[in-house]
């Protein structure tokens, strides 16, 4: 059923998609962290980020424990089990698979992510944890020129937004950032002039953690939180990571995360809901098709501006 | 059974109550923790092996329990129980003791909670069943995970249950959305549905072999009292929409033709559908959606959590349209909370405040007393329901002579009387369910129309009619 809708009714699946398109540069950015900096292709990171989101409305919900430690302890929940995952399953099963350990660990990664999820159902309940548990910011609607939204989404977008921010000042200006950095562009190098990259990988997850954590609670004060709730979202922070360019700013992680989002939302204009899904993943499939073009023929998508000869601008992401 | 010692979840793998597994020691806590642990390190460690031993399977089968009775005479249960039902002289005087029958039920996956509800329900029924035979008739139940709907697994289920030559499927999830009906006609199990029924009717799963809705038909046997109790009480409002979740081409088609033709029927204008994603939180677009086609009034043929989310959703969107659902459990009400306010809700449910015979008042107080004071929801009641029309067809088959080992012979006698007691309807000792045995689906099933408590809870509702299938014996309350 294709309704076209009025004008207002168009921006404000826009304004829908920007909302969500920050969520998904946030989880872009914390999923393409840990790939570009340690090679780690951490498909479990669905299982960090339903950990964050579940735990801290379940524990809110089922200890009387405030929401606000509620939401640490689902924070440190989320990194405690990135950092057993780096431990304890990928350097052991990197360490053994040798030039087989993407594959190896990729298979690992993909093992947790099936295991955990069911397995904390099994522990704690298979039913939603409830997002209105953690809910002290309003989710009733306020309208502008026709176009509806609620406190609870401004506060989204305004913190997904800080934290991709403050994750470019902290690589950018820190001296945990410059390391972070330097192990991305060489380990070996960095190993040489004392950089300990293991301790800068788990440095890496914590962080992806803290951000995906972020992001999985508010979509759980959002919509609710589950075990598996991590499932599509690790789909949508692959396709933002690698649209974006794996190793880039955060910053442009996040543009090209919301960017997606508007597209999306925009696209439900035209298209059924469960259509969604799928012009995200066009997208993904346009970009590869666009870089597999620009190695067969390089010249491709290359511009001179006119005016100022010899230099170049290119499409390539960079 | 409540002198009875229960065996523990570890033990006995069986889909527990609601009630119990909101019971979390210590020492469970601990013991699925250890396992959990175990398996993530296993997980590392098939990996770094760089291949996996495990067996491939879509479906995981857990084994049944064998219900105990007392060794002598009829439990007072099973003498009420007689009382209310009718002694099962054939069971009896024949009964087989331990039979093996199968469930497919989703033990993994988004609809979990539902594999557990149903599973606590038809558990419930099969020891009920064997009070009531005085342990002449135990069902041990094989139960297969669909892993919530998906095809493979619902298949799968449906080959292993067949190659495990048990006569009877309980099923759930619309005979898993169509999945098993080859393997029912193939293998020739007796499959009764009592979670999703056979769909909508008129629709792509009705009158299939071996295969019977035991609830309405979904969503269109509910939608009937809904609309003629809005169009009565709320004649001003003219324009309906239509909001289901993506099931396929040929289930939507059939919801959404027949709700054109009930609000034609009915003298309301139809201003479109909007096809949501099934098993998704954020349904702003599918709101948007609806906002744009305008309507008064909106029928959500949606289930689960979803309607939770479309609920909450619609207010965050500033809906102002009247809201009417077929769907209401404990885990939607949890959700939903406040957002349910206002709604509609017309199905086949268990109104717990004001049971509508003996046997509900006794179902619930037997549940209560067991399951420490919890209340049983619908699919409890469906899948309970369930297990005492399967004996109750096994003791017709023993009556005639039959082959309780064969499935055929459930469908014959099915098709000679196709009338169960039931919790729903009444008054008297009990309700019944009828099933028209051309779509196999009830062709009389009492269903209740409420407004939900909006506070969180499952009830106390606030009943406002009772009808029946295409609306027939619609009563204000």
């Amino acid at each position: 059923m294709i309704a076209l809708a009025s004008v207002s009714g168009f921006v404000q699946y826009v304004i829908d998609g920007l909302i969500n398109g920050s969520g998904y540069g946030l989880i872009g950015l914390s999923f393409g962290l840990i790939v570009a900096v340690t090679g780690r292709f951490h498909f479990a990171w669905a299982t960090s980020y339903a950990i964050a989101g579940f735990f801290s409305a379940y524990i809110a919900s089922t200890t009387g424990i405030p929401v606000v430690p509620s939401i640490i302890i689902g924070l440190i929940a989320g990194a405690v089990f990135n950092i057993l995952a780096e431990v304890f399953v990928y350097r052991p099963v990197a360490a053994k698979a040798g030039t087989q350990a993407l594959l190896a660990i990729f298979v690992a990664s993909f093992g947790l992510t099936i295991a955990v999820p069911n397995l904390v159902a099994w522990i704690v309940g298979g039913g939603p944890a409830g997002g209105e548990n953690l809910n002290w910011i309003s989710t009733a609607p306020h309208s502008i020129g026709g176009v509806t939204f609620t406190t609870l989404d401004v506060v989204y977008v305004v913190v997904t937004w800080a934290c991709g921010i403050g994750t470019w000042v902290l690589l950018r200006y820190s001296s945990l950032g410059r390391r972070i950095r330097a192990v991305q562009v060489n380990p070996g190098m960095s190993e040489a002039v004392g950089i300990n990259s293991g301790n800068i990988y788990i440095a890496v997850f914590v962080l992806s953690a803290l951000l995906g954590g972020v992001a999985a609670i508010l979509t759980t004060m959002r919509y609710t939180g589950t075990a598996n709730m991590g499932l599509t979202p690790v789909f949508y922070a692959f396709v933002v990571a690698f649209a974006a360019g794996l190793g880039r700013s955060p910053i442009r992680i996040m543009v090209v995360g919301t960017a997606i989002g508007i597209v999306e939302g925009a696209s439900a204009q035209w298209l059924n809901v469960q259509w969604q899904q799928v012009v995200v993943f066009a997208i993904l499939l346009i970009y590869l098709i666009f870089k597999a073009a620009r190695v067969w023929r390089p010249s491709l998508f290359q511009f001179t501006i006119p005016g100022r000869s010899g230099v170049t601008t290119t499409t390539e992401p960079g | 059974m409540r002198d009875q010692s229960e065996p523990s979840f570890l033990e006995t793998n069986e889909p527990s109550s609601p009630g119990k597994d909101s019971a979390l020691t210590r020492r469970r806590f601990i013991g699925r923790s250890a396992v959990a642990g175990s398996a993530v390190a296993a997980t590392g460690v098939l990996a770094a092996c760089g291949s996996s031993s495990s067996k491939s399977s879509s479906s995981s089968a857990s084994s049944g329990t064998t219900p105990k009775v007392s060794g002598s005479g009829t439990s007072a249960t099973g003498k009420q129980l007689q009382s209310i039902l009718g002694v099962p002289k054939n069971i009896l005087a024949k009964g087989p003791g331990t039979f093996k029958i199968a469930a497919q039920l989703a033990l993994t996956g988004a609809g979990s909670v539902y594999g557990v509800t149903q599973g606590a329900g038809l558990a419930y029924g099969v020891q009920q069943v064997a009070e009531w035979t005085n342990g002449k008739l135990m069902f041990d139940v094989k139960y297969y995970d669909n892993q919530s709907g998906v095809p493979q697994a619902e298949a799968a289920a449906g080959r292993e249950a067949g190659l495990s030559s048990v006569p009877v499927l309980v099923s759930s999830y619309i005979f898993g959305f169509g999945a098993i009906l080859p393997f029912s006609a193939q293998y020739k199990m007796f499959t009764p549905d009592p979670g999703g029924g056979a769909g909508p009717i008129p629709g792509p799963f009705e009158g299939k072999p071996y295969c019977y809705g035991f609830r309405s038909g979904y969503p269109t046997d509910c939608f009937d009292g809904i609309v003629k109790y809005l169009t009565m009480k709320q004649p001003s409002k003219k324009k309906y929409a239509l909001l289901q979740p993506v099931i396929a081409p040929p289930y939507n088609d059939a919801v959404e033709a027949y709700t054109v033709k009930l609000f034609k029927q009915y003298g309301v204008d139809y201003v479109g559908q909007v096809l949501a994603p099934l098993g998704a939180t954020d349904y702003t677009s599918s709101i948007q959606k609806l906002k744009g086609l305008d309507p008064d009034v909106v029928l959500y043929s949606s289930f689960g959590t979803d309607i939770a989310y479309q609920a909450k959703q619609a207010i965050s969107a500033g809906a102002t349209w009247i809201s009417a659902g077929v769907d209401f459990q404990n885990v939607l009400a949890k959700l939903g909370g406040s957002a349910l306010k206002g709604w509609y809700l017309g199905f086949d449910f268990l109104n717990t405040a004001t049971p509508g015979n003996d046997w509900a008042k006794f179902f619930i107080n037997e549940w209560k007393a067991d399951h420490k004071g919890a209340e049983p929801d619908y699919y409890n009641a469906g899948d309970y329901c369930t297990a005492f029309a399967v004996a109750t067809l096994i003791e017709r088959i023993l009556g005639a002579g039959g082959d309780i080992t064969d499935g055929a012979q459930y469908v014959k006698q099915l098709d000679a009387d196709s009338t169960f007691p039931h919790v729903y309807g009444g008054p008297g000792k009990t309700g019944e369910i009828v099933i028209d045995t051309t779509t196999h689906s009830p062709s009389s099933l009492e269903m209740l129309l409420f407004n939900p408590p909006a506070n969180g809870a499952v009830s106390p509702v606030t009943p406002l009619a009772t009808y029946n299938i295409k609306a027939a014996d619609f009563k204000l309350v």
